[in-house]
């Protein structure tokens, strides 16, 4: 396993990937990270891989996504377990404000995309559930790889502002609209 | 928001995207902006999730009505979603699925372009379903929809069905039930869809409900129980999970309602509860036995109840003394 092509990659470039740790804020557990990546390369398969060091580049990227969501997910739930502690309903109720919580905000991701005008939300929804590439919905379209980016970035920061007045307790809809009018 | 602060979640929001296209290869670029600014590193992480969080389950497009610019050839063709489950290509779904909650987009199960077929079964009927490789119980008066061309989908339109999942971490196993979402993580598990409560119970492995979401995690031994808009968790025993099967349910706490949804549906004869009982809970087997009369003296011996012959089929009333 050690000699196939992805290992040998990571041999050759790990400096480079400690510095892509480092650079995505690994700090002192970077050398860590350089093992578990180690770990994810060996088990996974191989082949048809054409860059091995964009590959692996990606895998550190998801490495550390999953590092950054444990993290995050630690924190929610203790915070959530303190409030339960002090609202004195310690089992159930987290999980039944996050169902909730997590259906109204489709709905309301929903309604940001559709205030962006159905070519937008078309594209956006291309990319970002069909994962389909940009250059890729550009001809689909018969417009410019740029057109594509511009409408993406719109839908973006759209999509940003109102995940972020979900989570503050604001109003998604006027944040998603803000966020365009924001940009004109 | 400062206009600086501003400036630098839009320049995040714009890395975010960059590196989500299939194709992204501008990692020097990437790595440059990173180390510009100690601020940065953590602006994306934030991004990235910001934007995870808010398109989970996000639905696919729907292909565009009228363009009023000059259409190209191959848009006369169907826009057909792609695969929906490949991400960066193959190989990689493996170390997504280093972390248990791998977050991978869970569209509305049933796509455009999909080939549904249903399963029924009758009250008192049992019938198992292979599906690539997945083997999928189904119990008395149940109804499931499958996908021919994605055999990694289920949804339990109504009933019991026990899922042995063949697992593959690139493709998770996906199923609805009463509009809650399950996505294995190497697994057998059961699920109970009914008109105002679904509940899943896991035996082996272990299962993420709302995988886009709250992503809760119920591992072997954890039953799930959603209804009024309200998820509870409890430990059940976990080799008993899927026991209808054999003819055994087990109970913990349960509801007299729960169970004789659950017996009607193995027998396949109504079995009603008085209202008076509404309060009873029952721990215990319940023995599914060809011999009705002495399978329903058994039952309420260990239940506490009277179970009498109706027109209709059972029904359980308070005991008369």
């Amino acid at each position: 396993m050690a000699g196939s092509a992805l290992a040998q990659a990571f041999m050759a470039n790990q400096p480079l990937l400690l510095r892509y740790l480092r650079a995505r804020g690994a700090a002192a557990d970077a050398e860590d990270c350089l093992q578990d990546l180690w770990i994810r390369t060996q088990a996974s398969a191989d082949d048809g891989i054409g860059d091995s060091l964009a590959y692996l580049y990606r895998m550190a990227h998801n490495l550390m996504l999953d590092r950054y969501r444990t993290a995050r997910r630690r924190q929610d739930r203790e915070r959530a377990y303190r409030k339960d502690v002090e609202g004195g309903d310690v089992d159930e109720a987290p999980a039944a404000d996050r169902i909730l919580t997590s259906r109204e905000r489709l709905r309301q991701i929903d309604r940001v995309l559709a205030g962006l005008g159905p070519r937008t939300e078309h594209i956006f929804r291309r990319h970002r559930v069909d994962e389909v590439g940009q250059r890729d919905i550009a001809a689909e379209l018969g417009i410019t790889l740029s057109a594509v980016e511009k409408h993406l970035q719109k839908a973006y920061r759209a999509v940003a502002a109102a995940q972020r007045a979900i989570a503050d307790g604001g109003d998604p809809i006027a944040a998603g609209k803000e966020s365009v009018d924001g940009q004109r | 928001m400062a206009s600086a602060d501003r400036h630098l979640q839009d320049e995040a929001l714009d890395w975010v995207r960059r590196l989500y296209d299939p194709s992204f290869a501008d990692w020097d670029a990437h790595i440059a902006w990173l180390e510009a600014d100690p601020r940065h590193p953590a602006a994306f992480d934030e991004a990235s999730l910001m934007i995870e969080a808010a398109t989970v389950e996000l639905a696919p497009p729907r292909p565009l009505a009228t363009s009023p610019i000059p259409i190209n050839d191959n848009l006369l063709e169907p826009i057909v979603p792609s695969r929906r489950w490949t991400r960066w290509g193959a190989g990689l779904g493996i170390a997504l699925a280093a972390g248990v909650a791998a977050v991978v987009a869970v569209p509305s199960l049933m796509q455009a372009g999909a080939q549904p077929f249903v399963v029924h079964t009758a009250p008192g009927e049992k019938r198992v379903v292979t599906i690539d490789g997945t083997s999928i119980a189904l119990n008395g008066d149940s109804s499931l929809r499958l996908d021919r061309i994605n055999p990694r989908v289920a949804v339990l339109e109504r009933g019991e069905a026990f899922f042995t999942v063949r697992h593959d971490a690139a493709h998770p196993f996906a199923v609805q039930a009463g509009g809650a979402r399950f996505q294995d993580v190497g697994t057998a598990f059961d699920i109970v869809a009914r008109a105002d409560v679904t509940q899943i119970a896991v035996r082996e492995g272990a299962v993420l409900y709302d995988p886009g979401g709250a992503a809760v995690r119920l591992d072997g031994g954890q039953s799930l129980r959603i209804a009024d808009n309200s998820a509870t968790v409890r430990t059940v025993d976990a080799a008993a999970v899927g026991g209808w099967r054999s003819g055994q349910l087990l109970y913990r706490d349960a509801s007299l309602g729960d169970v004789a949804q659950d017996v009607a549906r193995s027998i396949g004869e109504p079995v009603a509860v008085d209202p008076a009982l509404t309060v009873h809970r029952f721990s215990g087997v319940v023995m599914i036995d060809a011999d009705r009369p002495r399978m329903f003296r058994r039952m309420a011996a260990v239940m506490g109840v009277h179970i009498r012959r109706v027109p209709q089929g059972w029904q359980m009333v308070l005991p008369s003394r």
